[in-house]
């Protein structure tokens, strides 16, 4: 009965530390898009935002999730977030197109996946980091 | 203090060996400049939030993961490979003083760096990635007024909010 007992305690504390360390690569891909945005904000003019309006981001859509918006210049508003906390291909990334519509673009779905390995690395970095060096 | 992402900055520009491959000039704490204009290589150093690992009464400690790109011509990979190892070598298992109290406490290695190549038709590169898991400890700087501890060490509580 104890053994079970440890094993759920251990299984549950396992799920916290993997939902944290999904937080936290998600919050790095919001980092590292926003980043691009620097440059797609040069280049692309949507008729977004009003000039000069810079990047922010916020939390939002339940607790699990994560936002954020880049709204420089008019151009495109930018949003990526994750759902639910458990591990697997749960990563997700859209992009508002140059007419202000809403939806996954194939250039930024490409452009997150081929970040899935920094993802990765990341994942398991925070894990090693909530659960103790393995 | 020194803000993390700033420490890191200035330890690089102390680094003969990383100023060696990539000179401090070409190192962007911020925003990276924009690709087609900009002559490689160039290193981008991204730092982001990460989770708590514990506190005590004078501090917080947190887990981070800092990335650091390094930028290389198309044929330049094992250029771009060899200042990621430099990087392994300069930063890992290492400690230093943020100042204030607070310091880096301790730097994983992420594993292996990661290459990505960008195939654009004005851009042809290679972007390396190299994750580092950053352990800081920060002095806590509590505020707000629920608790108020008097110097006979009794606790009062403000409970004007209810």
């Amino acid at each position: 009965m104890a053994a079970v007992v440890g094993e759920a305690r251990f299984q549950k504390g396992l799920e916290r530390a993997a939902a944290k360390a999904m937080r936290v690569a998600a919050g790095w891909l919001l980092t590292r898009m926003l980043q691009d945005v620097g440059h797609q904000t040069d280049v692309r003019k949507g008729p977004g935002s009003p000039v000069g309006t810079p990047p922010y981001r916020r939390t939002g859509k339940g607790q699990d999730s994560l936002m954020a918006e880049a709204t420089t210049d008019g151009a495109a508003v930018g949003v990526a977030g994750i759902g639910v906390p458990v591990l697997g291909n749960n990563y997700m990334a859209m992009w508002d197109d140059e007419n202000g519509r809403l939806g996954v673009q194939r250039s930024w779905l490409s452009r997150w996946k081929i970040y899935r390995p920094v993802l990765d690395q990341i994942i398991h970095g925070q894990m090693q980091a909530q659960l103790g060096r393995m | 203090m020194n803000s993390l992402l700033r420490s890191i900055a200035d330890r690089w520009s102390e680094n003969a060996t990383l100023c060696g491959l990539v000179p401090f000039s070409r190192v962007f704490t911020g925003r990276i400049p924009q690709t087609e204009l900009y002559r490689f290589p160039y290193v981008s150093i991204l730092t982001s939030t990460g989770s708590p690992l514990f506190r005590t009464d004078k501090t917080r400690a947190s887990a981070g993961p800092v990335t650091f790109h390094v930028w290389v011509d198309d044929d330049h990979l094992e250029y771009a490979l060899d200042v990621a190892a430099a990087i392994t070598e300069a930063y890992a298992d290492t400690c230093w003083s943020l100042g204030g109290g607070s310091k880096v406490f301790d730097v994983g290695d992420g594993g292996e760096p990661l290459s990505v190549q960008v195939d654009l038709p004005n851009v042809k590169a290679w972007e390396v990635v190299k994750v580092m898991t950053f352990y800081v400890e920060r002095n806590r700087v509590d505020t707000g007024t629920c608790c108020n501890a008097s110097s006979d060490g009794s606790i009062s509580w403000d409970d004007s909010s209810s």
